[in-house]
């Protein structure tokens, strides 16, 4: 306790009081934080607790703290299934596929609209791509069994024109990813595009007339100026996708999955769904989602890692 | 201003967190109601019957109506079939309600979505009086009935306050070994269907068309493929196109179901079982079963079956069933296509390779958990007060007098007695919207399942009870119903169950369209003993010799 101590006392309060005034002039921002992030506490965290029945045999009388421990039983069940390596591989596949062949189209369709010189071209164009995002996917799925349909689909109808034989896209496991895939793209690229065109007008003008001066042409400027100044966006993007690695399409598969295509078909969560919330066993269930999840937090943590390194860009 | 624009928009984001937690609260049980199930105190044991209220027994009266003198109220929960009205609307439910002096408040989910509701009530331990029509599986009877505790035994209730049921029982002592439980109880009441005619599918082929093209009902395999193939090619309905389908099947199912039992094949337990010398088969390995599936193999190839039938696809069926596109086609009554139905024959099962005529497609005498769908369709929860009202509720459905009216209503006013029997008014029959829209507004026929004895059944018209005449000697004697496993077992067998039933059924359909060729029958047999098949079969052995 020396004569000094008052002042560096008083610092820290200082530096607290001059916080909370900060804070105060701008309520207005936390007030709007406020009801998101008590939506996230209560019901993405405070759920949280529950999944201790992932390793217990809940039963509902007995609640979830007092239901007994049986440990890794239902993992073990779980590994022990016999389309445990399927569900996985085409779980993982499927995703991949997803991944490789939809994450550089929105790309390519944001530069690709930053190029248009007409303002109404590029509204239009815009528009076009992103409404298919507002269509709800069992309509989605509907207009593909119409399409697809080996009798009267448009698809093979279109085939037959030039003397091909119809192809039974919806009953074949190995038409199944590609569709899928094809759809996801087709319905998603113009909406995931915007957040790319807005990364590109972010972009100072004035890099590309110097580019222009030193004679780049339309697309070195693409590759040297555009790219490297949304490279940030991609990667953030790309990180935060792989973080949904395992839980690719729950809805969709299930409403294109049947007995012929269940191969490729069967992912993890509709196996989940059909033998775990189905039956009521949530316990086994809960085991497959957090296993999923390990999976998924797994791998967002090794891209986020390998990213900072390679990039300077990470999600932390 | 810019300090009340932010303040409204708070205020207006905070209603609509509001109103989102109060929809949400039916979906975030896990979230809420644990803690209150932690504060209730741990599993009561079998022993303790809900503790009627004090005056509750003298409020009962032990004999005919009203079932208790003060009007009493109980919630119950049950599965809507599209056909029925508002449970609370419906008039035979009204009409009980004056006569019993128990009132009813029902929670009525609709069928599509029903199974999540019922799971989530389990699993919330947020339970109803009483689990009316619900579709209560035998595993959930094992698990929320024996294991938890959650359902009343009803045994002692029937002994004392259901002298109806229990006449049913003590005649069919088969019936109460299949719902009794491991432990000795009975969870769960079954539907009866005291009509051979009420318990099974029946096989309906198009009169018109054979008389068209000159041809008789096939009696065996040959026979039928050529009938099919005259029917996919001679446009026998005449319009110039050839849009029949001659083999209707109408999902997977029905490769189990339809022909099995020309090969010797039948359905025992609810499932792929066969019944010889008391040793329980599961055929699904058998060779017999690959004979099947190459003879549905071969319908397939030359366009003889449905192409669709593996889609699940049931409206685009009921469509073409109503368009009487069909040659041939397996249904319970003729409902959906009365407009047409007089075109259709009865027929009966076609002989297999070895001569062998059976039809399967059939269940027992007590409807538990039937091929066709539901489950247990009465039961009583620990959270009900009154349990002997609600047994004697019940009862009566399961007498004559119950029985009629629940089909048929009341007299004079829904149906008229003629010739002694119950027909209904014609207003009814002839609604413009089908006969089971009407009727679901009148009682809760429609779908089935309700737990009641049929004894004259109102959905088997004229039509369907004649064509029932060509399977009746087909059907086996002795049907069992799936055994109540216990926990145990359960746990063992049933992802064992679950996975084997999904591999039977996705290799089978590949089986038939020629996804998979037959070479690879002896992989497909091996995979069967690797996913534990022999354990699955031990299982019911020793189920079905606790039965017997």
């Amino acid at each position: 306790m020396s004569l000094y101590a008052p002042a560096t006392q008083g610092q820290p309060r200082a530096k607290a009081r001059q916080l909370w005034r900060r804070i105060l002039s701008r309520y207005e921002l936390y007030v709007m934080l406020a009801v998101p992030l008590a939506w996230y506490i209560i019901f993405k965290y405070v759920p949280m607790y529950g999944v201790q029945i992932a390793f217990k045999d809940f039963s509902p009388r007995r609640g979830i703290v007092g239901s007994e421990w049986v440990g890794l039983e239902h993992f073990q069940r779980f590994f022990e299934s016999y389309y445990f390596w399927d569900l996985i591989w085409n779980t993982f596949s499927l995703s991949m596929f997803n991944l490789i062949a939809g994450f550089p189209i929105p790309i390519l369709l944001a530069l690709l609209i930053n190029e248009i010189r007409t303002k109404d071209m590029k509204k239009l164009v815009q528009n076009a791509t992103y409404i298919p995002h507002f269509l709800s996917l069992v309509v989605v799925v509907g207009i593909l069994q119409i399409f697809l349909d080996d009798d009267i689909g448009k698809i093979n109808q279109f085939i037959g024109l030039f003397g091909g034989d119809a192809i039974d896209f919806l009953n074949k496991a190995a038409w199944f990813q590609t569709i899928f895939v094809s759809s996801e793209i087709w319905q998603h690229m113009g909406w995931s595009s915007i957040i790319y065109l807005a990364a590109l007008s972010g972009i100072d003008p004035t890099l590309y007339e110097a580019a222009k001066m030193d004679g780049a042409t339309r697309l070195k400027r693409i590759i040297h100026v555009s790219i490297p100044g949304i490279m940030p966006t991609i990667v953030i993007l790309f990180i935060l996708q792989i973080g949904h690695m395992m839980d690719v399409g729950f809805e969709k598969a299930l409403l294109m999955q049947n007995s012929v295509n269940a191969d490729k078909s069967e992912i993890l969560s509709t196996f989940v769904y059909k033998f775990g919330i189905k039956q009521g066993q949530f316990s086994f269930t809960a085991a497959a989602g957090l296993f999923n999840a390990v999976i998924d937090f797994t791998l967002l943590i090794i891209v986020n890692y390998w990213a900072r390194k390679k990039t300077g860009t990470s999600l932390w | 201003m810019k300090r009340l624009k932010a303040l409204s928009l708070f205020v207006l984001s905070l209603a609509f967190l509001i109103s989102a937690c109060s929809d949400g609260g039916n979906n975030q049980p896990a979230a809420e109601t644990p803690s209150a199930a932690v504060e209730t105190p741990a599993a009561t044991t079998a022993a303790e019957t809900p503790a009627a209220e004090p005056g509750a027994s003298a409020n009962l009266n032990p004999q005919g109506f009203p079932i208790v003198n003060e009007s009493i109220s109980l919630s119950v929960f049950g599965c809507k079939d599209a056909n029925h009205a508002a449970w609370k609307d419906v008039l035979v439910l009204k009409e009980y309600e004056k006569m019993s002096n128990v009132k009813m408040e029902y929670q009525d989910a609709p069928a599509q979505g029903c199974e999540e509701n019922r799971n989530l009530m389990f699993a919330s331990n947020d339970l109803p009086d009483i689990f009316l029509r619900a579709g209560l599986s035998s595993t959930d009877i094992a698990n929320y009935g024996m294991q938890e505790q959650m359902l009343v035994p009803l045994e002692g209730l029937i002994e004392q306050h259901a002298p109806n049921l229990k006449k049913l029982l003590d005649t069919y002592p088969d019936v109460k070994s299949s719902i009794t439980a491991p432990d000795g109880h009975i969870y769960a009441l079954p539907s009866f269907n005291m009509q051979l005619a009420g318990r099974t599918e029946k096989i309906w082929i198009n009169e018109l068309w054979l008389k068209e093209l000159g041809l008789e009902k096939p009696t065996n395999m040959d026979e039928m493929l050529h009938v099919l193939r005259a029917f996919r090619d001679q446009d026998p309905n005449k319009n110039g196109e050839k849009d029949e389908i001659p083999l209707g099947l109408r999902e997977p199912l029905f490769i189990f179901t339809a022909l099995s039992g020309s090969f010797g094949l039948e359905r025992q337990f609810g499932g792929n079982f066969n019944i010889e010398n008391d040793k329980v088969n599961l055929w699904v390995d058998d060779d017999r079963y690959k004979e099947l599936l190459e003879y549905l193999n071969q319908l397939y190839a030359e366009g003889l079956l449905w192409k669709d039938f593996f889609t699940k696809d049931i409206p685009t069926w009921r469509s073409n069933l109503s368009q009487a596109k069909y040659g041939m086609f397996f249904i319970f009554a003729s409902d959906p296509f009365t407009t047409v139905e007089d075109q259709f024959v009865g027929m009966s099962p076609i002989k297999g390779p070895r001569g062998e005529q059976t039809f399967s497609h059939a269940t027992s005498l007590a409807s538990f958990t039937s091929s066709f769908m539901g489950g247990g369709n009465f039961a009583i929860t620990v959270e009900n007060k009154h349990p002997e009202a609600s047994i004697r509720w019940i009862d009566y459905f399961y007498g004559e007098e119950g029985s009629r009216f629940f089909q048929y209503g009341i007299e004079g006013e829904t149906y008229n007695l003629v010739d002694g029997k119950p027909q209904l008014v014609d207003s009814i029959l002839n609604d413009p919207r089908g006969l089971m829209a009407r009727l679901g507004e009148i009682n809760l026929v429609p779908g089935a399942h309700f737990p009641t004895a049929v004894f004259e059944s109102i959905v088997l018209n004229k039509k369907s009870m004649e064509v029932a005449e060509y399977v009746k000697d087909y059907i086996p004697d002795l049907i069992y119903g799936a055994p109540i496993f216990d926990d145990a077992t359960l746990d063992r067998i049933l992802p064992i169950k679950n996975e084997l039933d999904k591999y039977v059924e996705e290799t089978s359909v590949k089986f038939i369209i020629g996804e998979l060729s037959f070479d690879k029958w002896d992989e497909y047999v091996d995979t069967l003993r690797k996913m534990k098949m022999d354990e699955l079969e031990q299982a019911y052995q020793t189920a079905y010799d606790g039965m017997k």
